[in-house]
């Protein structure tokens, strides 16, 4: 081996240890990012969405940062100004450093496919995936913005600033895709409809050519012998000089005037001072995102429509995640830390020394926006509904900057800690933000998560400035994430856990019967199903006396259960009413008495056929029309005829208490276990919307409470169903049920199961069938219970007289 | 130990400090400020709900569903339940029929034919018993006829039977069915077109539209409503009912309190407003909505604006709008009735509207707005009379008709517009 190939070996192992950090780190977030994705995508169809892209997270993040930490970290440890004294040239350190990062970008081409792969399928708005439709315009993305990442890195000797130089680089295709649709085209590059055509293709060639050549050009510079460098002399003018640390002059008094006296000041003069450039630049990002929102609403006021601002908010997203990384790294960099540490420095003040800067500029941040809002907003009259107001920016940027400035204290790396930082902290907003919407929790909780992540680098400030174990580092980071992912679901859990609902021993005691209840039942034939066979003529119009007949039985068996549809229930009844109206009118028309005759016989035998589902809501049905035939039954004319057999038999029916209850009990019973044996959701518990008697929970917490809700409310039903047998009175039973499935919308007062809406007796018989089909039990033992069974026992005691 | 230049630097050092931290005391003082106004509007409505409960207005989620469910727990209710049931049963029963026959329930004089007229006899011998319930009911001295209506499906029933009434010539029938009916507006305009009212009944017809024009009650209740709604938390707005039922003003998310005191305050200057139904009351509504604030420092987690403004602000305008294009319909009205009663009286169309007031019309009422009148003119021969309004090409735009594009009616609308149907619904024909 001659010493020529040995040192390009030495060089490319060397240049595959630098990379090899950010390639691991890279593929543990894509990992981590494809998990929590696959945990919550089912809750949006817009994460669903989002979740194609991760994938392409692994080359486009390499390759921003594959130059900073081939380049750029070399020149912070000083050993690129050592190369350049050894006998290899200038081309060979270039290109080697050039063939790795390609490498590496190879590497990351091939781990990004098979996780594309397996987010095929999830999308349900596209069966295709942006990053294999549109590969080789993703591909040459991420080799340009290579060698645009190891152009800014020769570029610019601060590594922060040309990791942040690199953002307008990365913004070229969405430049070249504007400026190609200005001339009369229409392409998305990203989004369902994505399609790069070649022109489009050609052009990042052309520019990745020209990126490389200067790429070149910079290195050459760079690792070319250097000027000396020209020794400042201290302007005694300057309005800086009186805030500059002493000259180095070990002749100088200690007792200058120009020492600092506080080690704060000292830490803040370096913050601005030793990254002047990267301070720059992200000045110059936030605002070119105020300037994007301040553009929006502006259009929003000009064109009446509201424009999307998201790429402005996200651009200022960005600003508070790399302030954030800002805090740690450059100046701020364990190791510089320590020489405070040696100085007698406490933590606290070196924590403070370094994050008064980054939230200073925050605040400027968040009152720059506020002042622009405000002012157009209130300016012009125009109402921006998804435009967030002042606090809400300020925790969300609070909370990026914090989980930020947090993952650069334990990410020693400097340029895996910028690319992977506003990862962690988008994670992490978005985790608060789901636990407000989702979880309920209160502000006060996910305020005080949002303080976590800064706590959490305070309590590690000794440590890290001692630059001591990096593993106890990574522990106590380990326990503060477990906190910060753990507080925003205690409020939820509490509230699950108090939520009511059957006690165990109820379950225990009823399940053998409510199994029997359900597979014993037999399926109820549909009302529709008839219609349909009949054609639609039933269930719209009127009902033939063949069609009539046929509700009342099925193919003879006049006991078959019947499963009740809202709509052809209401028109029946209507036609019923019309008839009884009819025979009030003409009380001595026997075509009339007859018609109304064949109706009370044919909702008779509805009736006891819905008595005989299994389906909850058939029974409140029932209700329906037993309180209806109460209605008609205790009136004129029908009252003088109460010893006709149609009327007697319906007189029957609504007398009959036991028979009620027991139907009623067995179809709770039975919808009951079709639901906790998994056969229906509680969609369609025994035909009610159980998820929906909970409306002020968020859709996640309702459906974890729903089965405790639903359990609750049968066991409340079974026990009114207990009480009113025995007698009892039932009204406490009826709050409960009240308040499990109506507290959210009116009080008990006002609901469906207080006095007043309850019918029968003095309070009339006003019910619409919404109301009844809408409540689980809302009329269970009312007053017209007690009227019906009056009524037949008038019958009976006229009967033996 | 200090030398004498140490205090000088110390200062400085203090000052550059005191800048880097000078944003953040900013950003912490409007804060404060936005959570304090907060707080100080959460008290404040506090004590205005109080007021209003005080005073009898109805202001929380249990008025508001009390208001809402109450009604269905009366005998009355029932009554006019059942009988909805019953007209629900026979206009859908013939609904299918009259959509291929007669879709417009459009009017037939008696010395033309009507076709399928044994449908309309089977349909008015099903519908008389309901008819006549329908009357009994109205006779209820509970209920005010000019507010609570009966429902959609009577009034279908009624307006079907009205078809019928004219083309048999039964005056007294149609009467009986106008009385009944809401929305009689397109009906009563269409019956002028023949010799079908006499002198009588076309007064008895001019009160019954004239007396039907009052906003005040229906304006109140209307801001009622609006405020009930917002307090109770519908319409989405869940966290304003929780804010009025606990304390948790300043940890729900969503809660804007600066926001619901400038609604409330809002609803109290709209309910002060008087004339509706005019153009003026209109604008005053407009300026009410528009000095209404709408931001909120410190809301979370939206709202810079939020979508309280956008829900509860149109609604004061639009009714204002609503009632002002109402009340030109129904000046409309009794201009044409008016017209009609004339041509009886004198044997010949009125030469101009200012004739009216020989048939007791004063000039207010043949106005559109401010001093522009009807348009109006009697064709070649005296044959008919043309009664027209307002009919822009915004005419289903309110806002705009008022704002920018409202003409006066000096051209009939066939010269002004090419849209037919605009000019149908802002034309009359009297003969």
């Amino acid at each position: 081996m001659t010493p020529k190939n040995f040192a390009t070996r030495g060089l490319l192992w060397k240049e595959i240890r630098l990379v090899a950090p950010l390639i691991l780190m890279l593929l543990g977030v894509t990992v981590l990012l494809l998990v929590l994705w696959s945990m919550f995508s089912y809750s949006s169809r817009t994460l669903a969405m989002a979740g194609r892209y991760i994938p392409l997270l692994l080359p486009l993040l390499y390759a921003a940062g594959a130059g900073a930490i081939l380049v750029g970290q070399e020149r912070e440890n000083r050993t690129l100004l050592w190369f350049t004294s050894l006998p290899i040239s200038s081309e060979r350190v270039f290109w080697t450093k050039t063939l790795v990062a390609l490498l590496g970008l190879a590497v990351m081409w091939v781990c990004c496919m098979p996780f594309a792969s397996m987010t095929l399928g999830r999308d349900q708005t596209s069966p295709s995936n942006v990053i294999f439709d549109d590969r080789l315009f993703w591909f040459l993305e991420s080799v340009f913005l290579t060698f645009g990442s190891i152009y800014t890195a020769w570029r610019f000797r601060n590594t922060y600033a040309s990791l942040i130089a690199v953002l307008p680089l990365a913004l070229m295709p969405t430049l070249l895709v504007t400026v190609w649709n200005s001339l009369g085209h229409s392409v998305a590059i990203t989004g369902p409809e994505s399609s790069a055509p070649w022109p489009l293709n050609l052009a990042l060639m052309v520019l990745t050519i020209l990126v490389a050549w200067l790429a070149y050009r910079a290195g050459m510079k760079e690792l070319s012998p250097a000027e000396p460098e020209a020794i400042g002399e201290f302007d005694d003018n300057s309005w800086k000089d009186a805030w500059r640390p002493s000259a180095i002059d070990p002749m100088a008094s200690p007792s200058t005037p120009m020492t600092f006296r506080y080690p704060l000041s000292s830490l803040v003069w370096q913050s601005i001072h030793h990254n002047s450039l990267a301070l720059a630049g992200l000045v110059a990002l936030l605002i070119g995102s105020l300037g994007y929102v301040a553009l929006s609403l502006l259009d929003a006021l000009n064109f009446g429509s509201e424009r999307d601002f998201t790429l402005g908010l996200m651009g200022m997203g960005f600003f508070s995640c790399w302030l954030g990384g800002f805090a740690f790294t450059g100046d701020g960099t364990a190791k510089r830390l320590r020489f405070l540490a040696d100085r007698g420095v406490s933590p606290l003040t070196a924590w403070l020394g370094r994050h008064l800067i980054g939230v200073s500029l925050l605040s400027v941040a968040v009152i720059a926006y506020a002042v622009m809002t405000i002012w157009i907003a209130r300016a012009h009259y125009i109402s921006v509904t998804l435009l967030p107001s002042i606090a809400m920016m300020a925790l969300a940027l609070w909370t990026l900057y914090g989980v930020s400035q947090w993952t650069s204290q334990f990410i020693r790396i400097l340029p895996a800690a910028v690319v992977i930082a506003p990862i962690f902290a988008g994670c992490a907003a978005y985790w608060l933000g789901f636990a407000a919407n989702q979880l309920q929790t209160p502000l006060w909780c996910i305020l005080f998560c949002s303080c976590i992540p800064m706590a959490a680098s305070l309590m590690a400030m000794r440590q890290y400035m001692d630059d001591t174990s990096q593993l106890r580092l990574w522990i106590m980071a380990s326990v503060a994430a477990v906190v910060f992912i753990i507080i925003p679901m205690l409020p939820a859990a509490w509230t699950i856990s108090n939520w009511p609902s059957m006690p165990n021993s109820t379950r225990a005691s009823i399940m053998p019967e409510a199994r029997l209840a359900y597979t014993s039942s037999v399926q109820p034939q549909s009302m529709m199903q008839k219609g349909r066979d009949e054609g639609p003529s039933l269930a719209v119009f009127s009902f033939s006396p063949e069609q009539r007949l046929q509700l009342g039985s099925d193919g003879g068996n006049a006991d078959s259960p019947l499963a009740v549809d809202a709509a052809i229930l209401q028109r029946a009844l209507g036609i019923a009413t019309y008839a009884a109206e009819s025979l009030e009118s003409d009380p001595d028309n026997a075509a009339k008495v007859t018609a109304l005759g064949e109706w009370i016989e044919t909702l008779t035998a509805i009736t006891r056929r819905l008595r005989h589902s299994p389906r909850w809501l058939d029974q409140e049905a029932a209700d329906v029309v037993e309180i209806w035939l109460t209605d008609r039954l205790g009136r004129e004319p029908l009252l003088s005829r109460r010893d006709e057999p149609i009327v007697a038999k319906a007189l029957e029916m609504i007398g009959d208490a036991k028979r009620r209850s027991s139907s009623r009990r067995s179809a709770v019973l039975a919808t009951w276990y079709r639901a906790v044996d998994g056969r229906s959701s509680y969609w369609d518990f025994g035909g009610m919307p159980a998820e929906a008697w909970t409306p002020d929970l968020s859709p996640l917490l309702a459906g974890k409470l729903v089965e405790r809700n639903s359990a609750a409310v049968v066991d409340r039903a079974l026990q009114l169903i207990a009480a009113s047998d025995a007698g009892q009175p039932t009204l406490e039973l009826r709050r409960e049920l009240h308040s499990l499935t109506h507290s959210a919308t009116a009080a008990f007062e006002d609901g469906p199961y207080s006095d007043r809406m309850r019918v029968g007796g003095e309070r009339g018989y006003a019910l619409s069938l919404q109301q009844a089909l809408s409540s689980p039990a809302n009329q269970w033992y009312a007053a017209w219970e007690s009227d019906a069974q009056k009524l037949n026992s008038s019958e009976s005691s006229q009967d033996v007289n | 130990m200090a030398t004498a230049n140490t205090p000088e630097s110390r200062n400085r050092e203090a000052t550059y400090v005191a800048i880097a931290c000078l944003p953040l005391v900013i950003l912490a003082g409007a804060l404060v400020v936005g959570l304090s106004r907060e707080w100080i509007a959460s008290m404040q409505n506090r004590n205005t709900v109080a007021a209003l409960k005080a005073s009898g207005a109805p202001v929380d989620a249990a008025d508001f569903y009390a208001a809402e469910l109450g009604r269905q727990a009366t005998a009355r209710n029932a009554q006019l339940q059942r009988l909805e049931r019953a007209s629900d049963y026979v206009t859908s029963k013939y609904n299918e029929v009259f959509s291929k026959i007669n879709t417009t329930n459009e009017l037939v004089p008696s010395d033309q034919p009507l076709d399928y007229i044994e449908i309309y006899q089977r349909f008015r011998r099903d519908a008389e018993p309901i008819l006549e319930e329908l009357e009994v009911a109205d006779r209820d001295p509970t209920r005010n006829s000019r507010h609570v209506n009966f429902g959609h499906n009577a009034g279908n029933l009624l307006s079907r039977d009205f078809v019928y009434a004219y083309h048999q010539g039964d005056s007294e029938r149609a009467l009986r069915l106008l009385k009944l009916s809401s929305g009689i507006g397109d009906t009563i305009l269409a019956s002028l077109a023949h010799h079908f009212w006499d002198a009588e009944e076309l007064a008895q017809l001019r009160l019954m539209v004239t007396e039907s024009i009052e906003w005040d009650g229906k304006w109140a209740s209307s801001i009622d409503v609006a405020r009930l709604s917002l307090l109770a938390g519908t319409d989405g707005i869940q966290w304003s009912r929780r804010n009025y039922r606990d304390d948790s003003f300043l940890t729900d998310f969503g809660m804007v309190p600066t926001q619901v005191k400038s609604r409330l305050s809002m609803f109290d200057q709209a309910k002060s407003l008087r004339g509706l139904g005019s153009r003026q009351a209109y604008l005053a509504a407009k300026e009410i909505v528009e000095n209404c604030e709408t931001f909120s420092l410190v809301s979370v987690p939206m709202a810079t604006a939020t979508f309280v403004g956008n829900n509860y602000s149109n609604r004061i305008d639009e009714n204002a709008n609503r009632y002002a294009l109402s009340a030109m319909e129904k000046r409309r009205i009794v201009t044409a009735i008016a017209i009609k009663q004339f041509q009886l009286q004198e044997n010949h169309f009125p030469a101009s509207l200012n004739e009216l007031t020989k048939v007791g019309l004063t000039s207010p009422d043949w106005k559109i707005i401010d001093d522009h009148d009807f348009g109006y003119r009697v064709t070649e021969g005296g044959q008919a009379a043309v009664l027209w309004s307002a009919g822009t090409s915004s005419y289903r735009d309110p806002i705009m008709w008022y704002d920018e594009e409202f003409q006066t009616p000096g051209e009939p609308p066939s010269v002004t517009h090419t849209n037919t149907q605009h000019i149908k619904e802002t034309m009359s024909t009297i003969r």
